[in-house]
């Protein structure tokens, strides 16, 4: 168990007109909230913004208490802890049950507020009477760091030798609280009920105060969250096992830790109407081109949603071309991928409870390049790589190229092999092409009702699908042998780059449908149209295609082949900002090449 | 919207199309070889052609040959009248043997040949045979006691002749190349009927010699391989050379590595003649006298005789063709139309019959030995 935190100061000023109740004031701001105490009504959220409350809190710690109670209603998870400061009056700590840290809450909020009213402390209006601090001096100070020993805390209780007291905070004693007082990692005054409402919702603990217009937010969110593991879809042979969780503060820092340079850039925006999730812009500011930085801010502040639960929402919204069934923005779990990209010069998007990040630009090659190829050898790694291209090609065509073979250009079948298929076929009731559709479509069926059934129940999906299929349809003459093995190597071959299915299993029945019209010719045109689909589609105005289609040498070093690191001098062209495409300087490397 | 209209328009496409092409392999009978006689009392062509057809059914289908006949007033005719029997359509796209009956071929092989050149599935890599038999129906009537296939059968046994140069390897296209050639001579494998333990087994032995369209004779399997070294058609095989005398010894076999014969005419002063220069490379293959052939100067003595054992059978055969055929087989017109085509052209109108006849042949063989004599002690 970790904690969340937030950084408030890091989210940018231009966005906050964008969530109007998500601006607050800074730490350090001096609370200029706090001239207008106007007591707000306690009014529900608004609906279009979906913010808590609108208002300002009252003098009032009743009226402030029903204020909170009133926006929370029907929500039982509302924790008010009441409490009577000596020397100070009432107080109350409003907070979300499961949300916040209860060590943080009782050792860091509740512990030391009780114990600063045990220094006698004036009432703020009579000034002149000794100060607490030569009271502390005279003999109340044994006393109070006894008890504080057998608390067994340290460096907390009243306010140290010499520090200052309630009454030098021009800003009321709220600012005392805050500043001398509560032992929280980050503190922070509001009086506007929205910005309290939003971060009591976000985990943090809102103290107010009697006679206090202003409430503090002490920051104490502390929640269960998966354990960083290895990702379940992206296993590795060799190279790390961190996976990204749930929660966007973890998964930032397993970012951090691989890249360490202060260049490394986390923007945060809130998407999301009344999710309002946190959403991280992720780049290398020396390396990410500023345009695409820019258009990416720039499509992602145009998304009006009213809720954001992964990534894969934020991919739609912002693609270059929405029709497409291709990915146009990468997708992973690891955090060591995201790394590799971020240093070719590409942005990476991180959303609140998704353990996916997202990056872009997104180039089709990406698709047949895993990160295993970088962590083991070249040659290898170059052989994976053609393989995945082979299964690519193998389940888009095999289905296709089958039928027109078989049904229109009989002169291109080995004689033995069409005597064999001739033999398999005689006496079947459908034609080649109903038989191959309709293997294909149970062989999608067997594949989709695997993915999501229960361990126990996959026994029974594999016996019936390959024995009551596979050799029960061929032994009742149902459909042919080579019909069950060609849909079978192209469901098999389908599943070597998991990402890429989709786009796969449509193409693969395109190009059977034209096959089966026109034979190789309607195969030849089907590919054509796919061809020129992927040279038109762009990714942050990337050619899709890059890598592929050009002739450079440089640009084709990590395409079909993964050329060794010293080879690899520049980064992918196009991605990284001009001129910084240089990746390692010449004679870098053992080899000194 | 667009992209709606354009999509029922694009489906409705679909329900345009014909199939103008799509047959199932279950719809067609595969044809692997055929035999084309003419029969002379009826006038009439007789096609016999060999399908793979299935028997059984079930799981146990199994793909066993089977004989049709049909006459027909021309070749394409009989083709059609064939699936009148055979209830389906005949595909020749894998059909591999084209027999024609000795009969026929006296006459003319060109029906067949024409109707194979113009029809689109018979492929034109495929082999033209003749046979030795009066007709090709002798052949593939025949009964014989296996599953296999007959023509591809004899089709496997011109094809492995790389390395028994007993038959040439003439495909459809190549024999098609020297018929239209200015002496119009071809040849193409034989096909004959051999008994052995009983039953009648087809094999392909010598080869049919082609004076234009007709048949002129056959030549024996030992000729066709003069006649391959000749034409620089040999890759590789055995070549037994006699070295002695008696029954048993005298049979040393050489193994063909290389071999070539460049063909070159020669002038000299009016007379024309034509330089055969063969060089081969072979290795001793076995059945020679023990601790003979050890030493450099028994290594070059065996390289004589057997230079001189070639000779003889190459000037042989082209002595014979000069005379029982006078056809120019060898391609000595063809050398000549490359290196002097003004000449050509002047002798090209009687070249088989009168110049070929007369021209002196030069031979001039080359044995070398190779891998022999490098181990100290024979057997």
């Amino acid at each position: 168990m970790f904690r969340k935190r937030k950084r408030r100061t890091s989210i940018k000023p231009y966005r906050a007109g964008r969530f109007a109740g998500y601006r607050q004031g800074s730490p350090g701001a001096g609370g200029p909230e706090a001239g207008a105490p106007e007591a707000g009504g306690p009014e529900a959220g608004s609906p279009e913004t979906g913010s808590p409350g609108t208002g300002s809190l009252t003098r009032s710690l009743e009226d402030n208490i029903a204020l909170f109670r009133n926006i929370f209603q029907q929500d039982d998870t509302l924790t008010l802890r009441e409490l009577d400061v000596p020397g100070f009056g009432k107080a109350c700590l409003v907070m979300i049950d499961g949300m916040t840290d209860s060590d943080v809450v009782n050792d860091n909020i509740i512990q030391p507020v009780l114990m600063s009213g045990r220094v006698p402390v004036r009432e703020p209006e009579d000034v002149g009477q000794p100060k607490v601090g030569e009271q502390l001096k005279a003999g109340g100070q044994p006393e109070v760091r006894g008890q504080l020993e057998v608390g067994g805390q340290l460096a907390v209780g009243g306010p140290p030798e010499g520090s200052r007291l309630p009454e030098d905070f021009k800003e009321g004693r709220a600012a005392w609280f805050q500043k001398c007082i509560i032992a929280a990692k980050a503190v922070s005054r509001s009086s506007d009920v929205s910005s309290l409402c939003q971060a009591v919702i976000d985990g943090d603990t809102v103290w107010l105060l009697e006679n206090e217009p202003e409430g503090l937010i002490i920051d104490s969110k502390g929640w269960k969250t998966r354990a960083i593991d290895e990702p379940k879809t992206e296993t590795v042979v060799m190279g790390p096992r961190e996976g990204f969780n749930e929660s966007l503060i973890m998964n930032l820092t397993l970012i951090r830790r691989r890249i360490k340079t202060p260049n490394l850039k986390f923007e945060f925006m809130l998407i999301g109407r009344r999710s309002r999730t946190r959403v991280c812009i992720c780049y290398l500011k020396e390396i990410a081109k500023e345009s695409n930085l820019r258009e990416l801010r720039n499509r992602l502040e145009k998304i009006d949603i009213d809720g954001i639960l992964s990534s894969s929402y934020l991919r739609e919204l912002i693609m270059d071309s929405p029709y497409t069934p291709f990915d146009l923005t990468g997708t992973t779990e690891r955090p060591d991928i995201v790394s590799a990209n971020l240093l070719e010069g590409r942005l990476a998007v991180l959303v609140d409870g998704s353990p996916c990040a997202m990056m872009v630009p997104f180039l089709f090659v990406e698709y047949f390049q895993a990160n295993d190829d970088y962590y083991t050898n070249f040659y290898f790694g170059s052989l994976n790589r053609i393989l995945r291209i082979l299964g690519f090609l193998f389940t888009i065509s095999i289905p296709g190229l089958y039928l027109s073979l078989v049904t229109f250009h009989h002169e291109m079948v080995p004689s033995s092999l069409l005597m064999s298929i001739y033999a398999a076929r005689q006496g079947l009731p459908f034609p080649t092409v109903i038989e191959l559709i309709v293997m294909l479509l149970l062989f999608e069926i067997l594949r989709e009702s695997g993915t999501r059934l229960p361990a126990f129940m996959g026994q029974a999906l594999s016996i019936v699908g390959a024995l009551v299929i596979g050799q029960a349809a061929v032994e009742a003459r149902l459909v042919s042998a080579p019909t069950v093995i060609v849909s079978a190597t192209a469901g098999i071959t389908e599943l070597v780059i998991p990402r890429i299915k989709f786009p796969s299993i449509m193409i693969r029945v395109l190009l059977l449908l034209m096959s089966s019209l026109l034979g190789l010719y309607g195969f030849l045109f089907g590919l054509i149209g796919l061809l020129l689909h992927l040279v038109e589609l762009r990714s942050f105005g990337v050619p899709y295609l890059q890598g592929i289609m050009s002739f450079k040498k440089q640009d084709l070093k990590d395409t079909v082949f993964r050329g060794p690191w010293w080879t690899m001098r520049t980064r992918p062209r196009n991605i990284a900002r001009e001129g910084e495409w240089v990746r390692q300087q010449k004679g870098s490397g053992g080899t000194g090449k | 919207m667009k992209l709606p209209k354009i999509c029922i328009l694009l489906g409705m496409l679909l329900l345009l199309y014909g199939c103008w092409n799509y047959r199932e392999a279950d719809s067609l009978f595969l044809v692997t070889g055929c035999g084309l006689d003419y029969d002379f009392e009826k006038d009439r062509y007789r096609m016999t052609v060999e399908i793979a057809a299935p028997e059984g059914s079930g799981k146990n289908v199994e793909i066993k040959p089977k004989i049709l006949s049909a006459d027909g007033d021309t070749v394409f005719d009989a083709v059609r009248n064939i699936i009148r029997i055979s209830s389906k359509r005949l595909y020749w796209g894998h059909a591999q043997a084209y027999i024609i009956g000795r009969n026929l071929a006296e006459k003319s092989i060109l029906p067949l040949l024409d109707w194979i050149i113009r029809d689109a599935e018979p492929r034109e890599t495929v082999v033209l045979y003749i046979s030795k038999c009066e007709t090709a129906e002798e052949i593939f009537k025949e009964k014989i006691p296996s599953s296999r296939m007959l023509a591809y059968g004899i089709y496997e046994m011109t094809t492995s002749a790389v390395s028994v140069p007993k038959a040439p390897y003439v495909q459809v296209y190549q024999l098609y190349g020297m018929l239209t050639s200015d002496t119009g001579v071809a040849y193409v494998p034989a096909v004959d009927i051999t008994r052995e333990g009983g039953s009648f087994t087809p094999i392909v032995t010598g080869a049919a010699l082609l004076d234009k369209e007709r048949l002129a004779g056959f030549l024996s399997e030992e000729d066709t391989r003069s006649l391959l070294f000749l034409r620089d058609e040999i890759k590789g095989g055995i070549l037994p050379v006699k070295t002695g005398s008696g029954p048993m010894s005298g049979y040393l076999s050489l193994e063909i590595f290389k071999s070539s014969t460049i063909v070159t005419p020669v002038f000299q002063e009016d007379r024309m003649s034509f330089k055969v220069k063969t060089a081969l490379e072979v290795a001793v293959g076995g059945e020679y006298e023990q601790e003979k052939y050890l030493s450099a100067d028994q290594t070059a003595e065996l390289e004589n005789i057997c230079s001189q054992f070639l000779k003889n059978k190459l000037e042989d055969f082209i002595s014979r063709l000069k005379q029982d055929y006078g056809l120019d087989a060898v391609g000595f017109g063809e050398v000549l139309k490359r290196r002097k085509p003004g000449l050509w052209k002047e002798v090209k109108s009687n070249w088989n019959e009168e110049t070929f006849r007369d021209i002196d042949v030069q031979m001039d063989v080359k044995v070398t030995l190779r891998n022999t004599g490098q181990y100290l002690k024979g057997l």
